[in-house]
């Protein structure tokens, strides 16, 4: 049982979002198979996790190491970089290792950090591709852990939902997130007390009045914008593992059914007795609606003996 | 008259309808149509109002259980029958990561309508492409430990498990107090 799928059902943020509430580590394998007006994007990546966090991007289709990165940035020299390639290092990321030895500084690994995710930034552009995530677990054997890409990393990481966050803001197709955005009828409910990401204005105004209550397009009247922007920023925030998309349930009346829903007595359900009535509340409130335990009891007894 | 009722739901193609069919004593009253929109490339017919079953006791105590339509766009059967149910098992075909989304907002709604125990029935888990299921209970929302609803595999089409399903929500009924005396 792995995750694996395509990104035109299960898409890129989905994705991330998956990695990060589950806080999972391990290999993330995608293959961009049509990339439309970005060819540049086809190919293969490998995206590394530690603990729900990205650690290293590996474009598999136009590799360049890192120790190359470096070097032909010209941080370090080729006779350091050779000798630095055919040692055996710790394991620990490379990037670590070489601030350690005071051979490249905080700033260049966080260059050499950013242009890694920014080739995953241009990744929720791609409408068509597979992945499959291999996951690292403790309970993994030793040779899993030992595929861990020491040598690609720079020690740098970022939260998978906070990719998705910086990413959507970027985002100018919204074509292939279409389908994801939340309906205008729909509220968010808070999943935390507090973000843990720092938000741009607009999203922290959907934040404040996401309340399981108002809609969306309730909200873009608040904050005088358009709904499509709210809709977007929502989505963004659900991907952040924020806040929920949730409908709003009316309560209704059995008049309101009688008048404009189908009539239920065309379906011949019998016994008799069990006709559904079409009034609507939360749960079966009536007394006699109410179950025994002692019923409930001889329904699990009744299972176990008739099909157990 | 004791009737415990029980609505089996879940998006199209998870299996609400062979489910109520290996289980319930008599034909079940089914509402099949053929399938005219995407529907249609998955199965030949999709449920437009419900499926009903039944399982006797004995005289005086029944077990109904309503498998609901999948699409939203049959979403007032859904509103007519999950507030009159006492319980109700949600399937997710664990083989199907493009059903996900649409599972996730599915189990919000009925979250908004009832606040009756479920249980998450996952199908097809011996699939090669079945998920696992706490990366199931992520996609759909389920992370937080507390309020997580017990998750089990089912095969729809064996009655030992789909009972051993039932089971485990009476269970909850119980264990929960809701809807009981």
């Amino acid at each position: 049982m792995t995750i694996s799928g395509f990104l035109e059902s299960f898409s890129f943020p989905e994705l991330l979002r998956l990695i990060d509430l589950g806080s999972k580590s391990g290999r993330l394998i995608l293959q961009v198979r049509s990339a439309e007006n970005k060819p540049q994007l086809m190919g293969l990546y490998h995206i590394w996790f530690q603990e729900g966090r990205l650690v290293t991007v590996i474009n598999r289709s136009h590799y360049q190491s890192l120790i190359t990165q470096i070097e032909n940035r010209g941080w370090l020299s080729p006779f350091v970089s050779r000798r630095i390639a055919n040692s055996r290092l710790p394991d620990i990321p490379l990037g670590s290792y070489l601030e350690e030895k005071k051979l490249i500084t905080q700033q260049q690994l966080n260059y050499l950090f950013q242009t890694q995710i920014a080739q995953v930034y241009q990744l929720f552009e791609v409408p068509v591709g597979c992945f499959l995530f291999h996951e690292i677990s403790p309970q993994s054997d030793l040779d899993k852990k030992k595929r861990i890409p020491w040598l690609e990393m720079t020690g740098k990481s970022i939260r998978a939902a906070e990719i998705s966050l910086n990413a959507l803001r970027l985002q100018k197709n919204w074509d292939i997130l279409a389908e994801q955005l939340p309906e205008s009828s729909y509220a968010l409910t808070k999943l935390v007390k507090q973000p843990y990401f720092k938000l741009i204005p607009l999203e922290w105004q959907v934040w404040e009045l996401a309340d399981g209550q108002m809609p969306l397009k309730t909200i873009a009247g608040e904050i005088n914008q358009p709904v499509l922007n709210v809709q977007k920023a929502a989505l963004s925030l659900i991907m952040a593992g924020l806040v929920d998309e949730m409908p709003i349930v009316y309560s209704t009346s059995a008049t309101k059914y009688k008048s404009d829903r189908p009539n239920l007595s065309l379906v011949h359900v019998s016994p008799k007795n069990s006709t559904i009535t079409t009034t609507a509340e939360n749960q079966p409130s009536n007394q006699e609606d109410r179950l025994k335990v002692s019923f409930l009891k001889t329904v699990i007894d009744f299972l176990r003996s008739k099909f157990g | 008259m004791e009737i415990l009722k029980i609505g089996i739901t879940g998006t199209v193609g998870a299996g609400k309808t062979t489910f109520v069919r290996s289980i319930s004593e008599i034909d079940v009253v089914n509402t099949d149509r053929v399938a005219s929109d995407e529907t249609a490339l998955m199965k030949a017919t999709t449920t437009v109002a419900f499926d009903f079953g039944r399982l006797t006791l004995n005289s005086g105590q029944i077990l109904h259980l309503y498998g609901t339509p999948g699409q939203f766009r049959f979403n007032f059967m859904w509103d007519i029958l999950m507030p009159k149910v006492h319980g109700y098992v949600f399937l997710v075909d664990t083989s199907r990561p493009q059903d996900f989304r649409a599972s996730r907002r599915l189990l919000n709604y009925m979250k908004q309508k009832t606040q009756s125990p479920l249980i998450v029935g996952l199908t097809h888990a011996d699939s090669h492409k079945a998920w696992k299921s706490e990366d199931i209970a992520l996609t759909l929302g389920l992370s937080n430990f507390v309020t997580k609803p017990p998750i089990i595999e089912v095969n729809a089409t064996n009655s030992h498990s789909v009972a051993q399903c039932l089971i485990l929500l009476v269970e909850q009924l119980i264990q929960q107090g809701i809807n009981v005396v």
